[in-house]
């Protein structure tokens, strides 16, 4: 089975200054990546020329051939702080701006609207559907951007730290969620969150000026180390919990 | 209420009325998207600049209001090809457009010999004065931009909330862009004559602030700030007609208090 995505010697970065070097990634149908590094490591960085949002520097990223059809098989789901909420549109059109992503040529403006009030329902938020998006709770905004990335029936969803919407409280909510969308698309999720993630993510990458992939979701202390991927770590417990690392003396 | 219909008889009141018209609907349209993208400045800029083209018209003796386009049209692209290629601040290059074309309107004005009649009605406006051709023009500006608006609605409003995830998709971003910041000059510069460069800021921002207090909307917007702007330009037009005072200055102070009387009703009710 070929990848869904295929990342070859891939160079990024902006102004001749590589932020990220050498990746080499593959990911399959039914993938659950987790990518996790330090802020500037350039996670964002490889989302955004997944998204074919900035040119390699060198290196390519190729698409399956079969899926190449569709105008951008990915669904994408920007960071909260990226979202303008003084912007006067509603959860509806939010929703239907998904449509962005199809190609619009093979589909109609009645099939896009079937499309996002049957999602509405499904992520239940048709009630809403008018309201502004500055209205919004974190729970339902999180929820209305998954359902823009879902309209366009992707591959491959990409999330780029959706658990900033809402506190932890309803983080579980989502990732259930993600769970039952894993058996339809490939998952990539970006956090600086390893612990929540490790839990649902099947494989984890970890991102760092370079990326190191883990072809199981354990990760150690060890190979954070050797890696130079300095993270929060977070483990479950019979209370929540932060286990620092130890002093040197 | 006799005298009311005796002014829509004089020929200069029926000019003054189609142009509240056709300003308000630019405006109210072009205004939404300046105030939703957040290009307030920008058009300020833009709006500023194109003083230097009236000052080169007044001084080579052409159309004010060519001049005027051609300066507008260039600060706007130019502020855009700053900001992108030449990596200025965008804040700064707004304003280095903004004063380069005041500065150079103010020196061809000085240079230009004799007096220069019609200066005034180009900075604060006169909507008594609006000429045949001028209605024109902004007639076929109105088709235009609602032309542009209906067909292209959505995608204008996706590339405005997130040009990001529009790029992912492949939408022509800079194109559209540039064809927006393009009809934002020619709103500007064919209203000049209604409000004046010093006050066109406000028929594009303060009938949408109005409109934003009872919808958020992007489509209801465009259509309750054309609304609001007509209410507070034609008031305006009367009151200074009454009243014997500027007309410009009477149409912006008529869209702030409209603003401020409904701002307070949707304060205490």
């Amino acid at each position: 089975m070929d990848a869904l995505i295929k990342i070859e010697n891939l160079t990024l970065g902006y102004d001749k200054d590589p932020v990220l070097k050498e990746v080499n990634l593959e990911i399959f149908e039914n993938d659950f990546l987790g990518v996790i590094g330090p802020n500037g490591g350039g996670k964002t960085t490889l989302l955004k020329a997944m998204l074919g949002l900035i040119r390699p520097m060198s290196g390519r990223i190729v698409f399956r051939k079969d899926i190449n059809t569709q105008k951008k098989p990915i669904g994408y789901l920007p960071q909260v702080k990226h979202i303008d909420r003084n912007f006067p549109i509603t959860v509806y059109e939010v929703v239907r701006s998904g449509s962005l992503m199809q190609n619009i040529v093979r589909v109609t403006s009645a099939e896009i609207k079937m499309r996002t009030e049957e999602l509405l329902h499904e992520m239940g938020i048709y009630n809403i559907r008018h309201k502004a998006i500055g209205d919004l709770s974190g729970g339902q905004m999180q929820r209305v951007f998954l359902c823009r990335a879902l309209l366009s029936n992707p591959k491959i969803l990409i999330l780029d730290e959706p658990d900033t919407f809402v506190d932890n409280r309803f983080e579980g909510e989502l990732y259930e969620k993600l769970k039952t969308l894993n058996q339809q698309m490939a998952i990539v999720l970006v956090s600086h969150d390893v612990g929540t993630i490790s839990s649902y993510v099947k494989t984890i990458a970890c991102v760092n000026g370079f990326l190191y992939y883990h072809a199981n979701n354990i990760i150690t202390q060890e190979q954070l180390d050797s890696y130079n991927c300095p993270i929060k770590l977070i483990t479950h417990g019979e209370i929540p919990h932060t286990v620092l690392k130890h002093h040197n003396h | 209420m006799n005298s009311l219909i005796e002014l829509f008889s004089y020929g200069f009141f029926q000019k003054a009325f189609l142009a509240a018209v056709f300003a308000s609907l630019s405006c109210g349209i072009v205004g939404s998207y300046i105030v939703a993208r957040r290009i307030v400045f920008i058009s300020g800029g833009i709006t500023h600049a194109s003083f230097g083209g009236i000052g080169l018209a007044f001084l080579v003796g052409f159309n004010p209001l060519l001049g005027a386009v051609a300066f507008a049209v260039g600060a706007a692209l130019g502020i855009q090809f700053f900001t992108k290629v030449a990596q200025v601040r965008e804040d700064s290059s707004i304003a280095i457009f903004w004063s380069l074309g005041m500065a150079l309107g103010i020196i061809f004005i000085f240079l230009t010999p004799g007096y220069t009649p019609n200066l005034m009605s180009y900075l604060f406006g006169n909507i008594l004065t609006v000429t045949v051709s001028e209605l024109l023009w902004m007639f076929i500006l109105n088709i235009l931009i609602i032309l542009f608006f209906s067909l292209y609605y959505r995608k204008i409003l996706y590339i405005a909330f997130d040009e990001e995830f529009a790029r992912a998709a492949g939408l022509p971003v800079n194109l559209i862009n540039y064809l927006i910041i393009t009809l934002v000059a020619l709103t500007v510069v064919l209203n000049i004559r209604v409000v004046g460069i010093i006050l066109i800021l406000s028929l594009l921002t303060i009938p949408q602030a109005t409109a934003n207090l009872f919808t958020k909307d992007f489509r209801n917007l465009l259509i309750l700030s054309s609304a609001f702007a007509f209410l507070g330009t034609i008031s305006g037009l009367f009151i200074s007609y009454f009243l014997d005072i500027p007309s410009g200055a009477t149409i912006i102070f008529t869209l702030i208090l409209i603003f401020g009387l409904l701002r307070l009703y949707k304060h205490f009710f």
